[in-house]
């Protein structure tokens, strides 16, 4: 880590004591859900990362929720409620970073996913989540200051025909998680077990184990959602997830670097950018099938297509990221997949495609100008 | 989805994107160009020359660690004209300067090159004195010298390479290039297009600004283009956006309804479908 870098870590932990104090009051703060259901997770810190090409309006509404954006008192900070019916849920909105924005609350998970997930699929504002990649989650959870202490599996059906196989969809660390062991077993041994089997979560300690007061225990999900699952070091979750959001923009300022256009050079406009080479080490079984769901304009994938015959088993697709609204462009075979992001396009997109190929299609999907990128292996 | 129709860009088109991959590193196709270092700079430039004449060729591509540019025109037909032949011969070291960065102390060297495909390079190569890359099914070879022994000795022999994809998706289309292979991309623009101003007042698409948008939206180099070359695309986008809008009521619908803000999947597949009959309705033999 350079001297500079260093400085810049150091300055931003010392600009966030009031944010963490606001978020020790909302955790202390009593609760109004003495007769939460069991297992419910009030009174757990939760920080969901947004990628925002749009910022994020003063009011908006979205499929009966109406969001309202208000001062906190605090610099770069705001307090969002959302609102559905009676149902209220706070949560402080960190804008320190405009397009990696990221929301702090307490509500229960089920109630915060739920408003999370509307706010990105609603693509009007053009919020998407952040992907983290299984690979990068790993790194992400070892950081320095950081140990990975362990990973829950992930599979979905997700690219199964109707009727063939059941849904096992668990992207989620704890709880609803298959281990990668028990998917193996129900899946069998070899190239077809760590095919099924992506980590779809990891959880991370900082500081130390032994004193609950100094130490953060998160549990973070491909999705960009961090839990601090045990300990009361607020300060240690925000550096981790300050720590991730550093990591991930870098990643995805190395992926707009390649994409595809014209850009002034030395006072001359030139083109540049290339393809990103996606490569299935087992081959695509059903291509039609693969094809139709990943543009089915659903999510996770958020793309809509037209497909077309360039040869025999080889096609193009001419897509639009429903996201950004922008075009890219697929050359699929059942070996390999090019992505053709144009400027103008979001570097998240390809994290999105790399993060759900990985997690939904094949953990072993590979596109090494993003995993091998720069950002990717830059020392903390 | 669901489309599947056969996608067959020009054979010019074609030829621009197979040289434009030699420069990428572009999985299952040869990065011959790539190696040694070359990156495509320029695409559709025309290029002043200092003896008055202009040449436009289709790509220009640079490697800095050579300081080495090929100028590349790309022969979809069997002939070269004489007089463009002799044009090119015209192109001098400083004739490249004010479009590409000269590097290295000696300056940038440079060889005039065609591309082409094996089907037609015995006749094409009668006409000319100036080297050539050449596409097979499987294989990419040179013919001539580049004036840079690296390359000469790199291209003398073909580059076999099973199971080559042709990289369809760099250059989108040209001017020139027929209905059904310029109509994806309109289709696409207009989506693009419309979903971009939602929710202001009006969308003007009859409008020359829109159809200078909709170019910048679906044409990765509409920026870097010669003037020339960008306002015949933007002619060509203009009058296949009004055929499709005036002849296509149900398109018009949909485009204006995602304009509203209404592109939920439902939308988008309904868009899918009429995209699919259109491109259908103006394939080869259809119209």
């Amino acid at each position: 880590m350079t001297a500079q870098a260093m400085d810049g870590r150091l300055r931003r932990a010392r600009a966030r004591p009031e944010l963490a104090n606001a978020l020790e009051d909302m955790i202390l703060r009593p609760k109004n859900g003495e007769g939460c259901p069991r297992g419910s997770r009030q009174g757990e810190l939760k920080t969901y990362m947004l990628e925002s090409n749009g910022g994020f309006p003063s009011r908006l509404e979205s499929d009966g929720m109406l969001c309202e954006v208000e001062d906190a008192g605090l610099d770069r900070v705001k307090i969002m409620r959302a609102r559905r019916g009676k149902d209220s849920t706070e949560f402080f909105l960190d804008m320190e970073d405009e397009r990696f924005l990221r929301l702090h609350t307490v509500a229960r998970a089920e109630d915060a996913d739920r408003i999370v997930d509307a706010l990105v699929r609603d693509g009007r504002h053009m919020f998407d989540n952040v992907w983290f990649h299984p690979a990068m989650l790993k790194r992400l959870a070892d950081k320095q200051g950081s140990s990975f202490r362990s990973s829950g599996a992930a599979c979905s059906d997700r690219f199964l025909r109707s009727g063939e196989g059941r849904r096992e969809d668990a992207d989620s660390p704890s709880g609803g998680g298959l281990p990668a062991k028990k998917i193996r077993d129900s899946a069998g041994s070899g190239r077809h077990a760590g095919r099924a089997a992506a980590r779809g979560g990891a959880r991370s300690m900082r500081g130390s184990g032994t004193d609950p007061c100094g130490s953060a225990r998160d549990g973070t999900r491909g999705a960009g959602y961090f839990a601090a699952k045990r300990g009361k070091s607020v300060q240690d979750h925000l550096r981790l997830v300050d720590a991730c959001k550093v990591e991930y923009s870098r990643t995805i300022a190395y992926i707009e670097s390649l994409r595809i256009g014209t850009s002034e050079i030395e006072g001359k406009m030139r083109v540049a950018g290339g393809p990103f080479n996606f490569v299935f080490p087992d081959s695509i079984e059903d291509l039609d099938l693969f094809i139709d769901r990943m543009f089915n304009s659903d999510m996770p994938f958020n793309l809509w297509g037209m497909k077309f015959a360039i040869d025999e088993g080889y096609f193009k697709i001419m897509a639009i990221d429903l996201h950004a609204n922008r075009p890219i462009d697929f050359e699929i075979t059942k070996d390999f997949m090019r992505v053709y992001l144009f400027k103008g396009g979001c570097g998240n997109t390809l994290l999105r495609i790399l993060a759900n190929l990985q997690l939904h299609y094949d953990a072993n999907a590979m596109c090494r100008q993003i995993t091998d990128s720069p950002s990717g292996n830059a020392p903390d | 989805m669901g489309i599947g129709r056969q996608y067959k860009a020009s054979t010019h088109t074609r030829l621009i994107n197979m040289f434009v991959g030699l420069c990428a590193k572009t999985e299952s196709w040869p990065h011959v160009l790539f190696d040694p270092g070359y990156r495509v700079e320029l695409v559709e430039r025309t290029i002043n020359m200092q003896s008055g004449s202009k040449i436009s060729p289709d790509v220009v591509a640079v490697s800095e660690d050579l300081s080495h540019a090929i100028v590349a025109d790309c022969k979809s037909g069997n002939n070269v004209s004489a007089e463009q032949d002799e044009r090119y011969g015209k192109l001098k070291p400083g004739d490249l300067a004010h479009y590409v960065a000269v590097r290295g102390p000696g300056g940038l060297k440079h060889a005039v090159c065609y591309v082409d495909s094996s089907a037609n390079h015995d006749r094409l190569a009668r006409h000319t004195r100036f080297p050539f890359i050449t596409f097979g099914p499987n294989f990419v070879e040179g013919h001539g010298s580049f004036g840079q022994p690296q390359i000469d000795k790199k291209l003398s022999v073909p580059t076999v390479q099973e199971g080559m994809r042709v990289p369809d998706s760099f250059y989108p289309f040209a001017p020139d290039d027929e209905d059904d292979e310029v109509a994806p991309h309109v289709l696409r623009g207009l989506v693009l297009y419309v979903a971009e101003r939602k929710g202001k007042a009006r969308h003007p698409i009859a409008d020359r600004g829109a159809h200078e948008r909709i170019l910048e939206l679906v044409h990765p180099h509409a920026g870097a283009m010669s003037s020339r070359h960008r306002t015949r695309l933007v002619d060509r986008i203009k009058k296949m956006t009004n055929m499709l809008l005036s002849n296509e009521q149900d398109l018009r619908e949909l485009v204006h309804g995602i304009g509203r803000g209404e592109e939920g999947t439902a939308t988008m597949q309904d868009f899918s479908t009429a995209c699919a009959r259109l491109i259908k309705e103006h394939s080869h033999g259809n119209k």
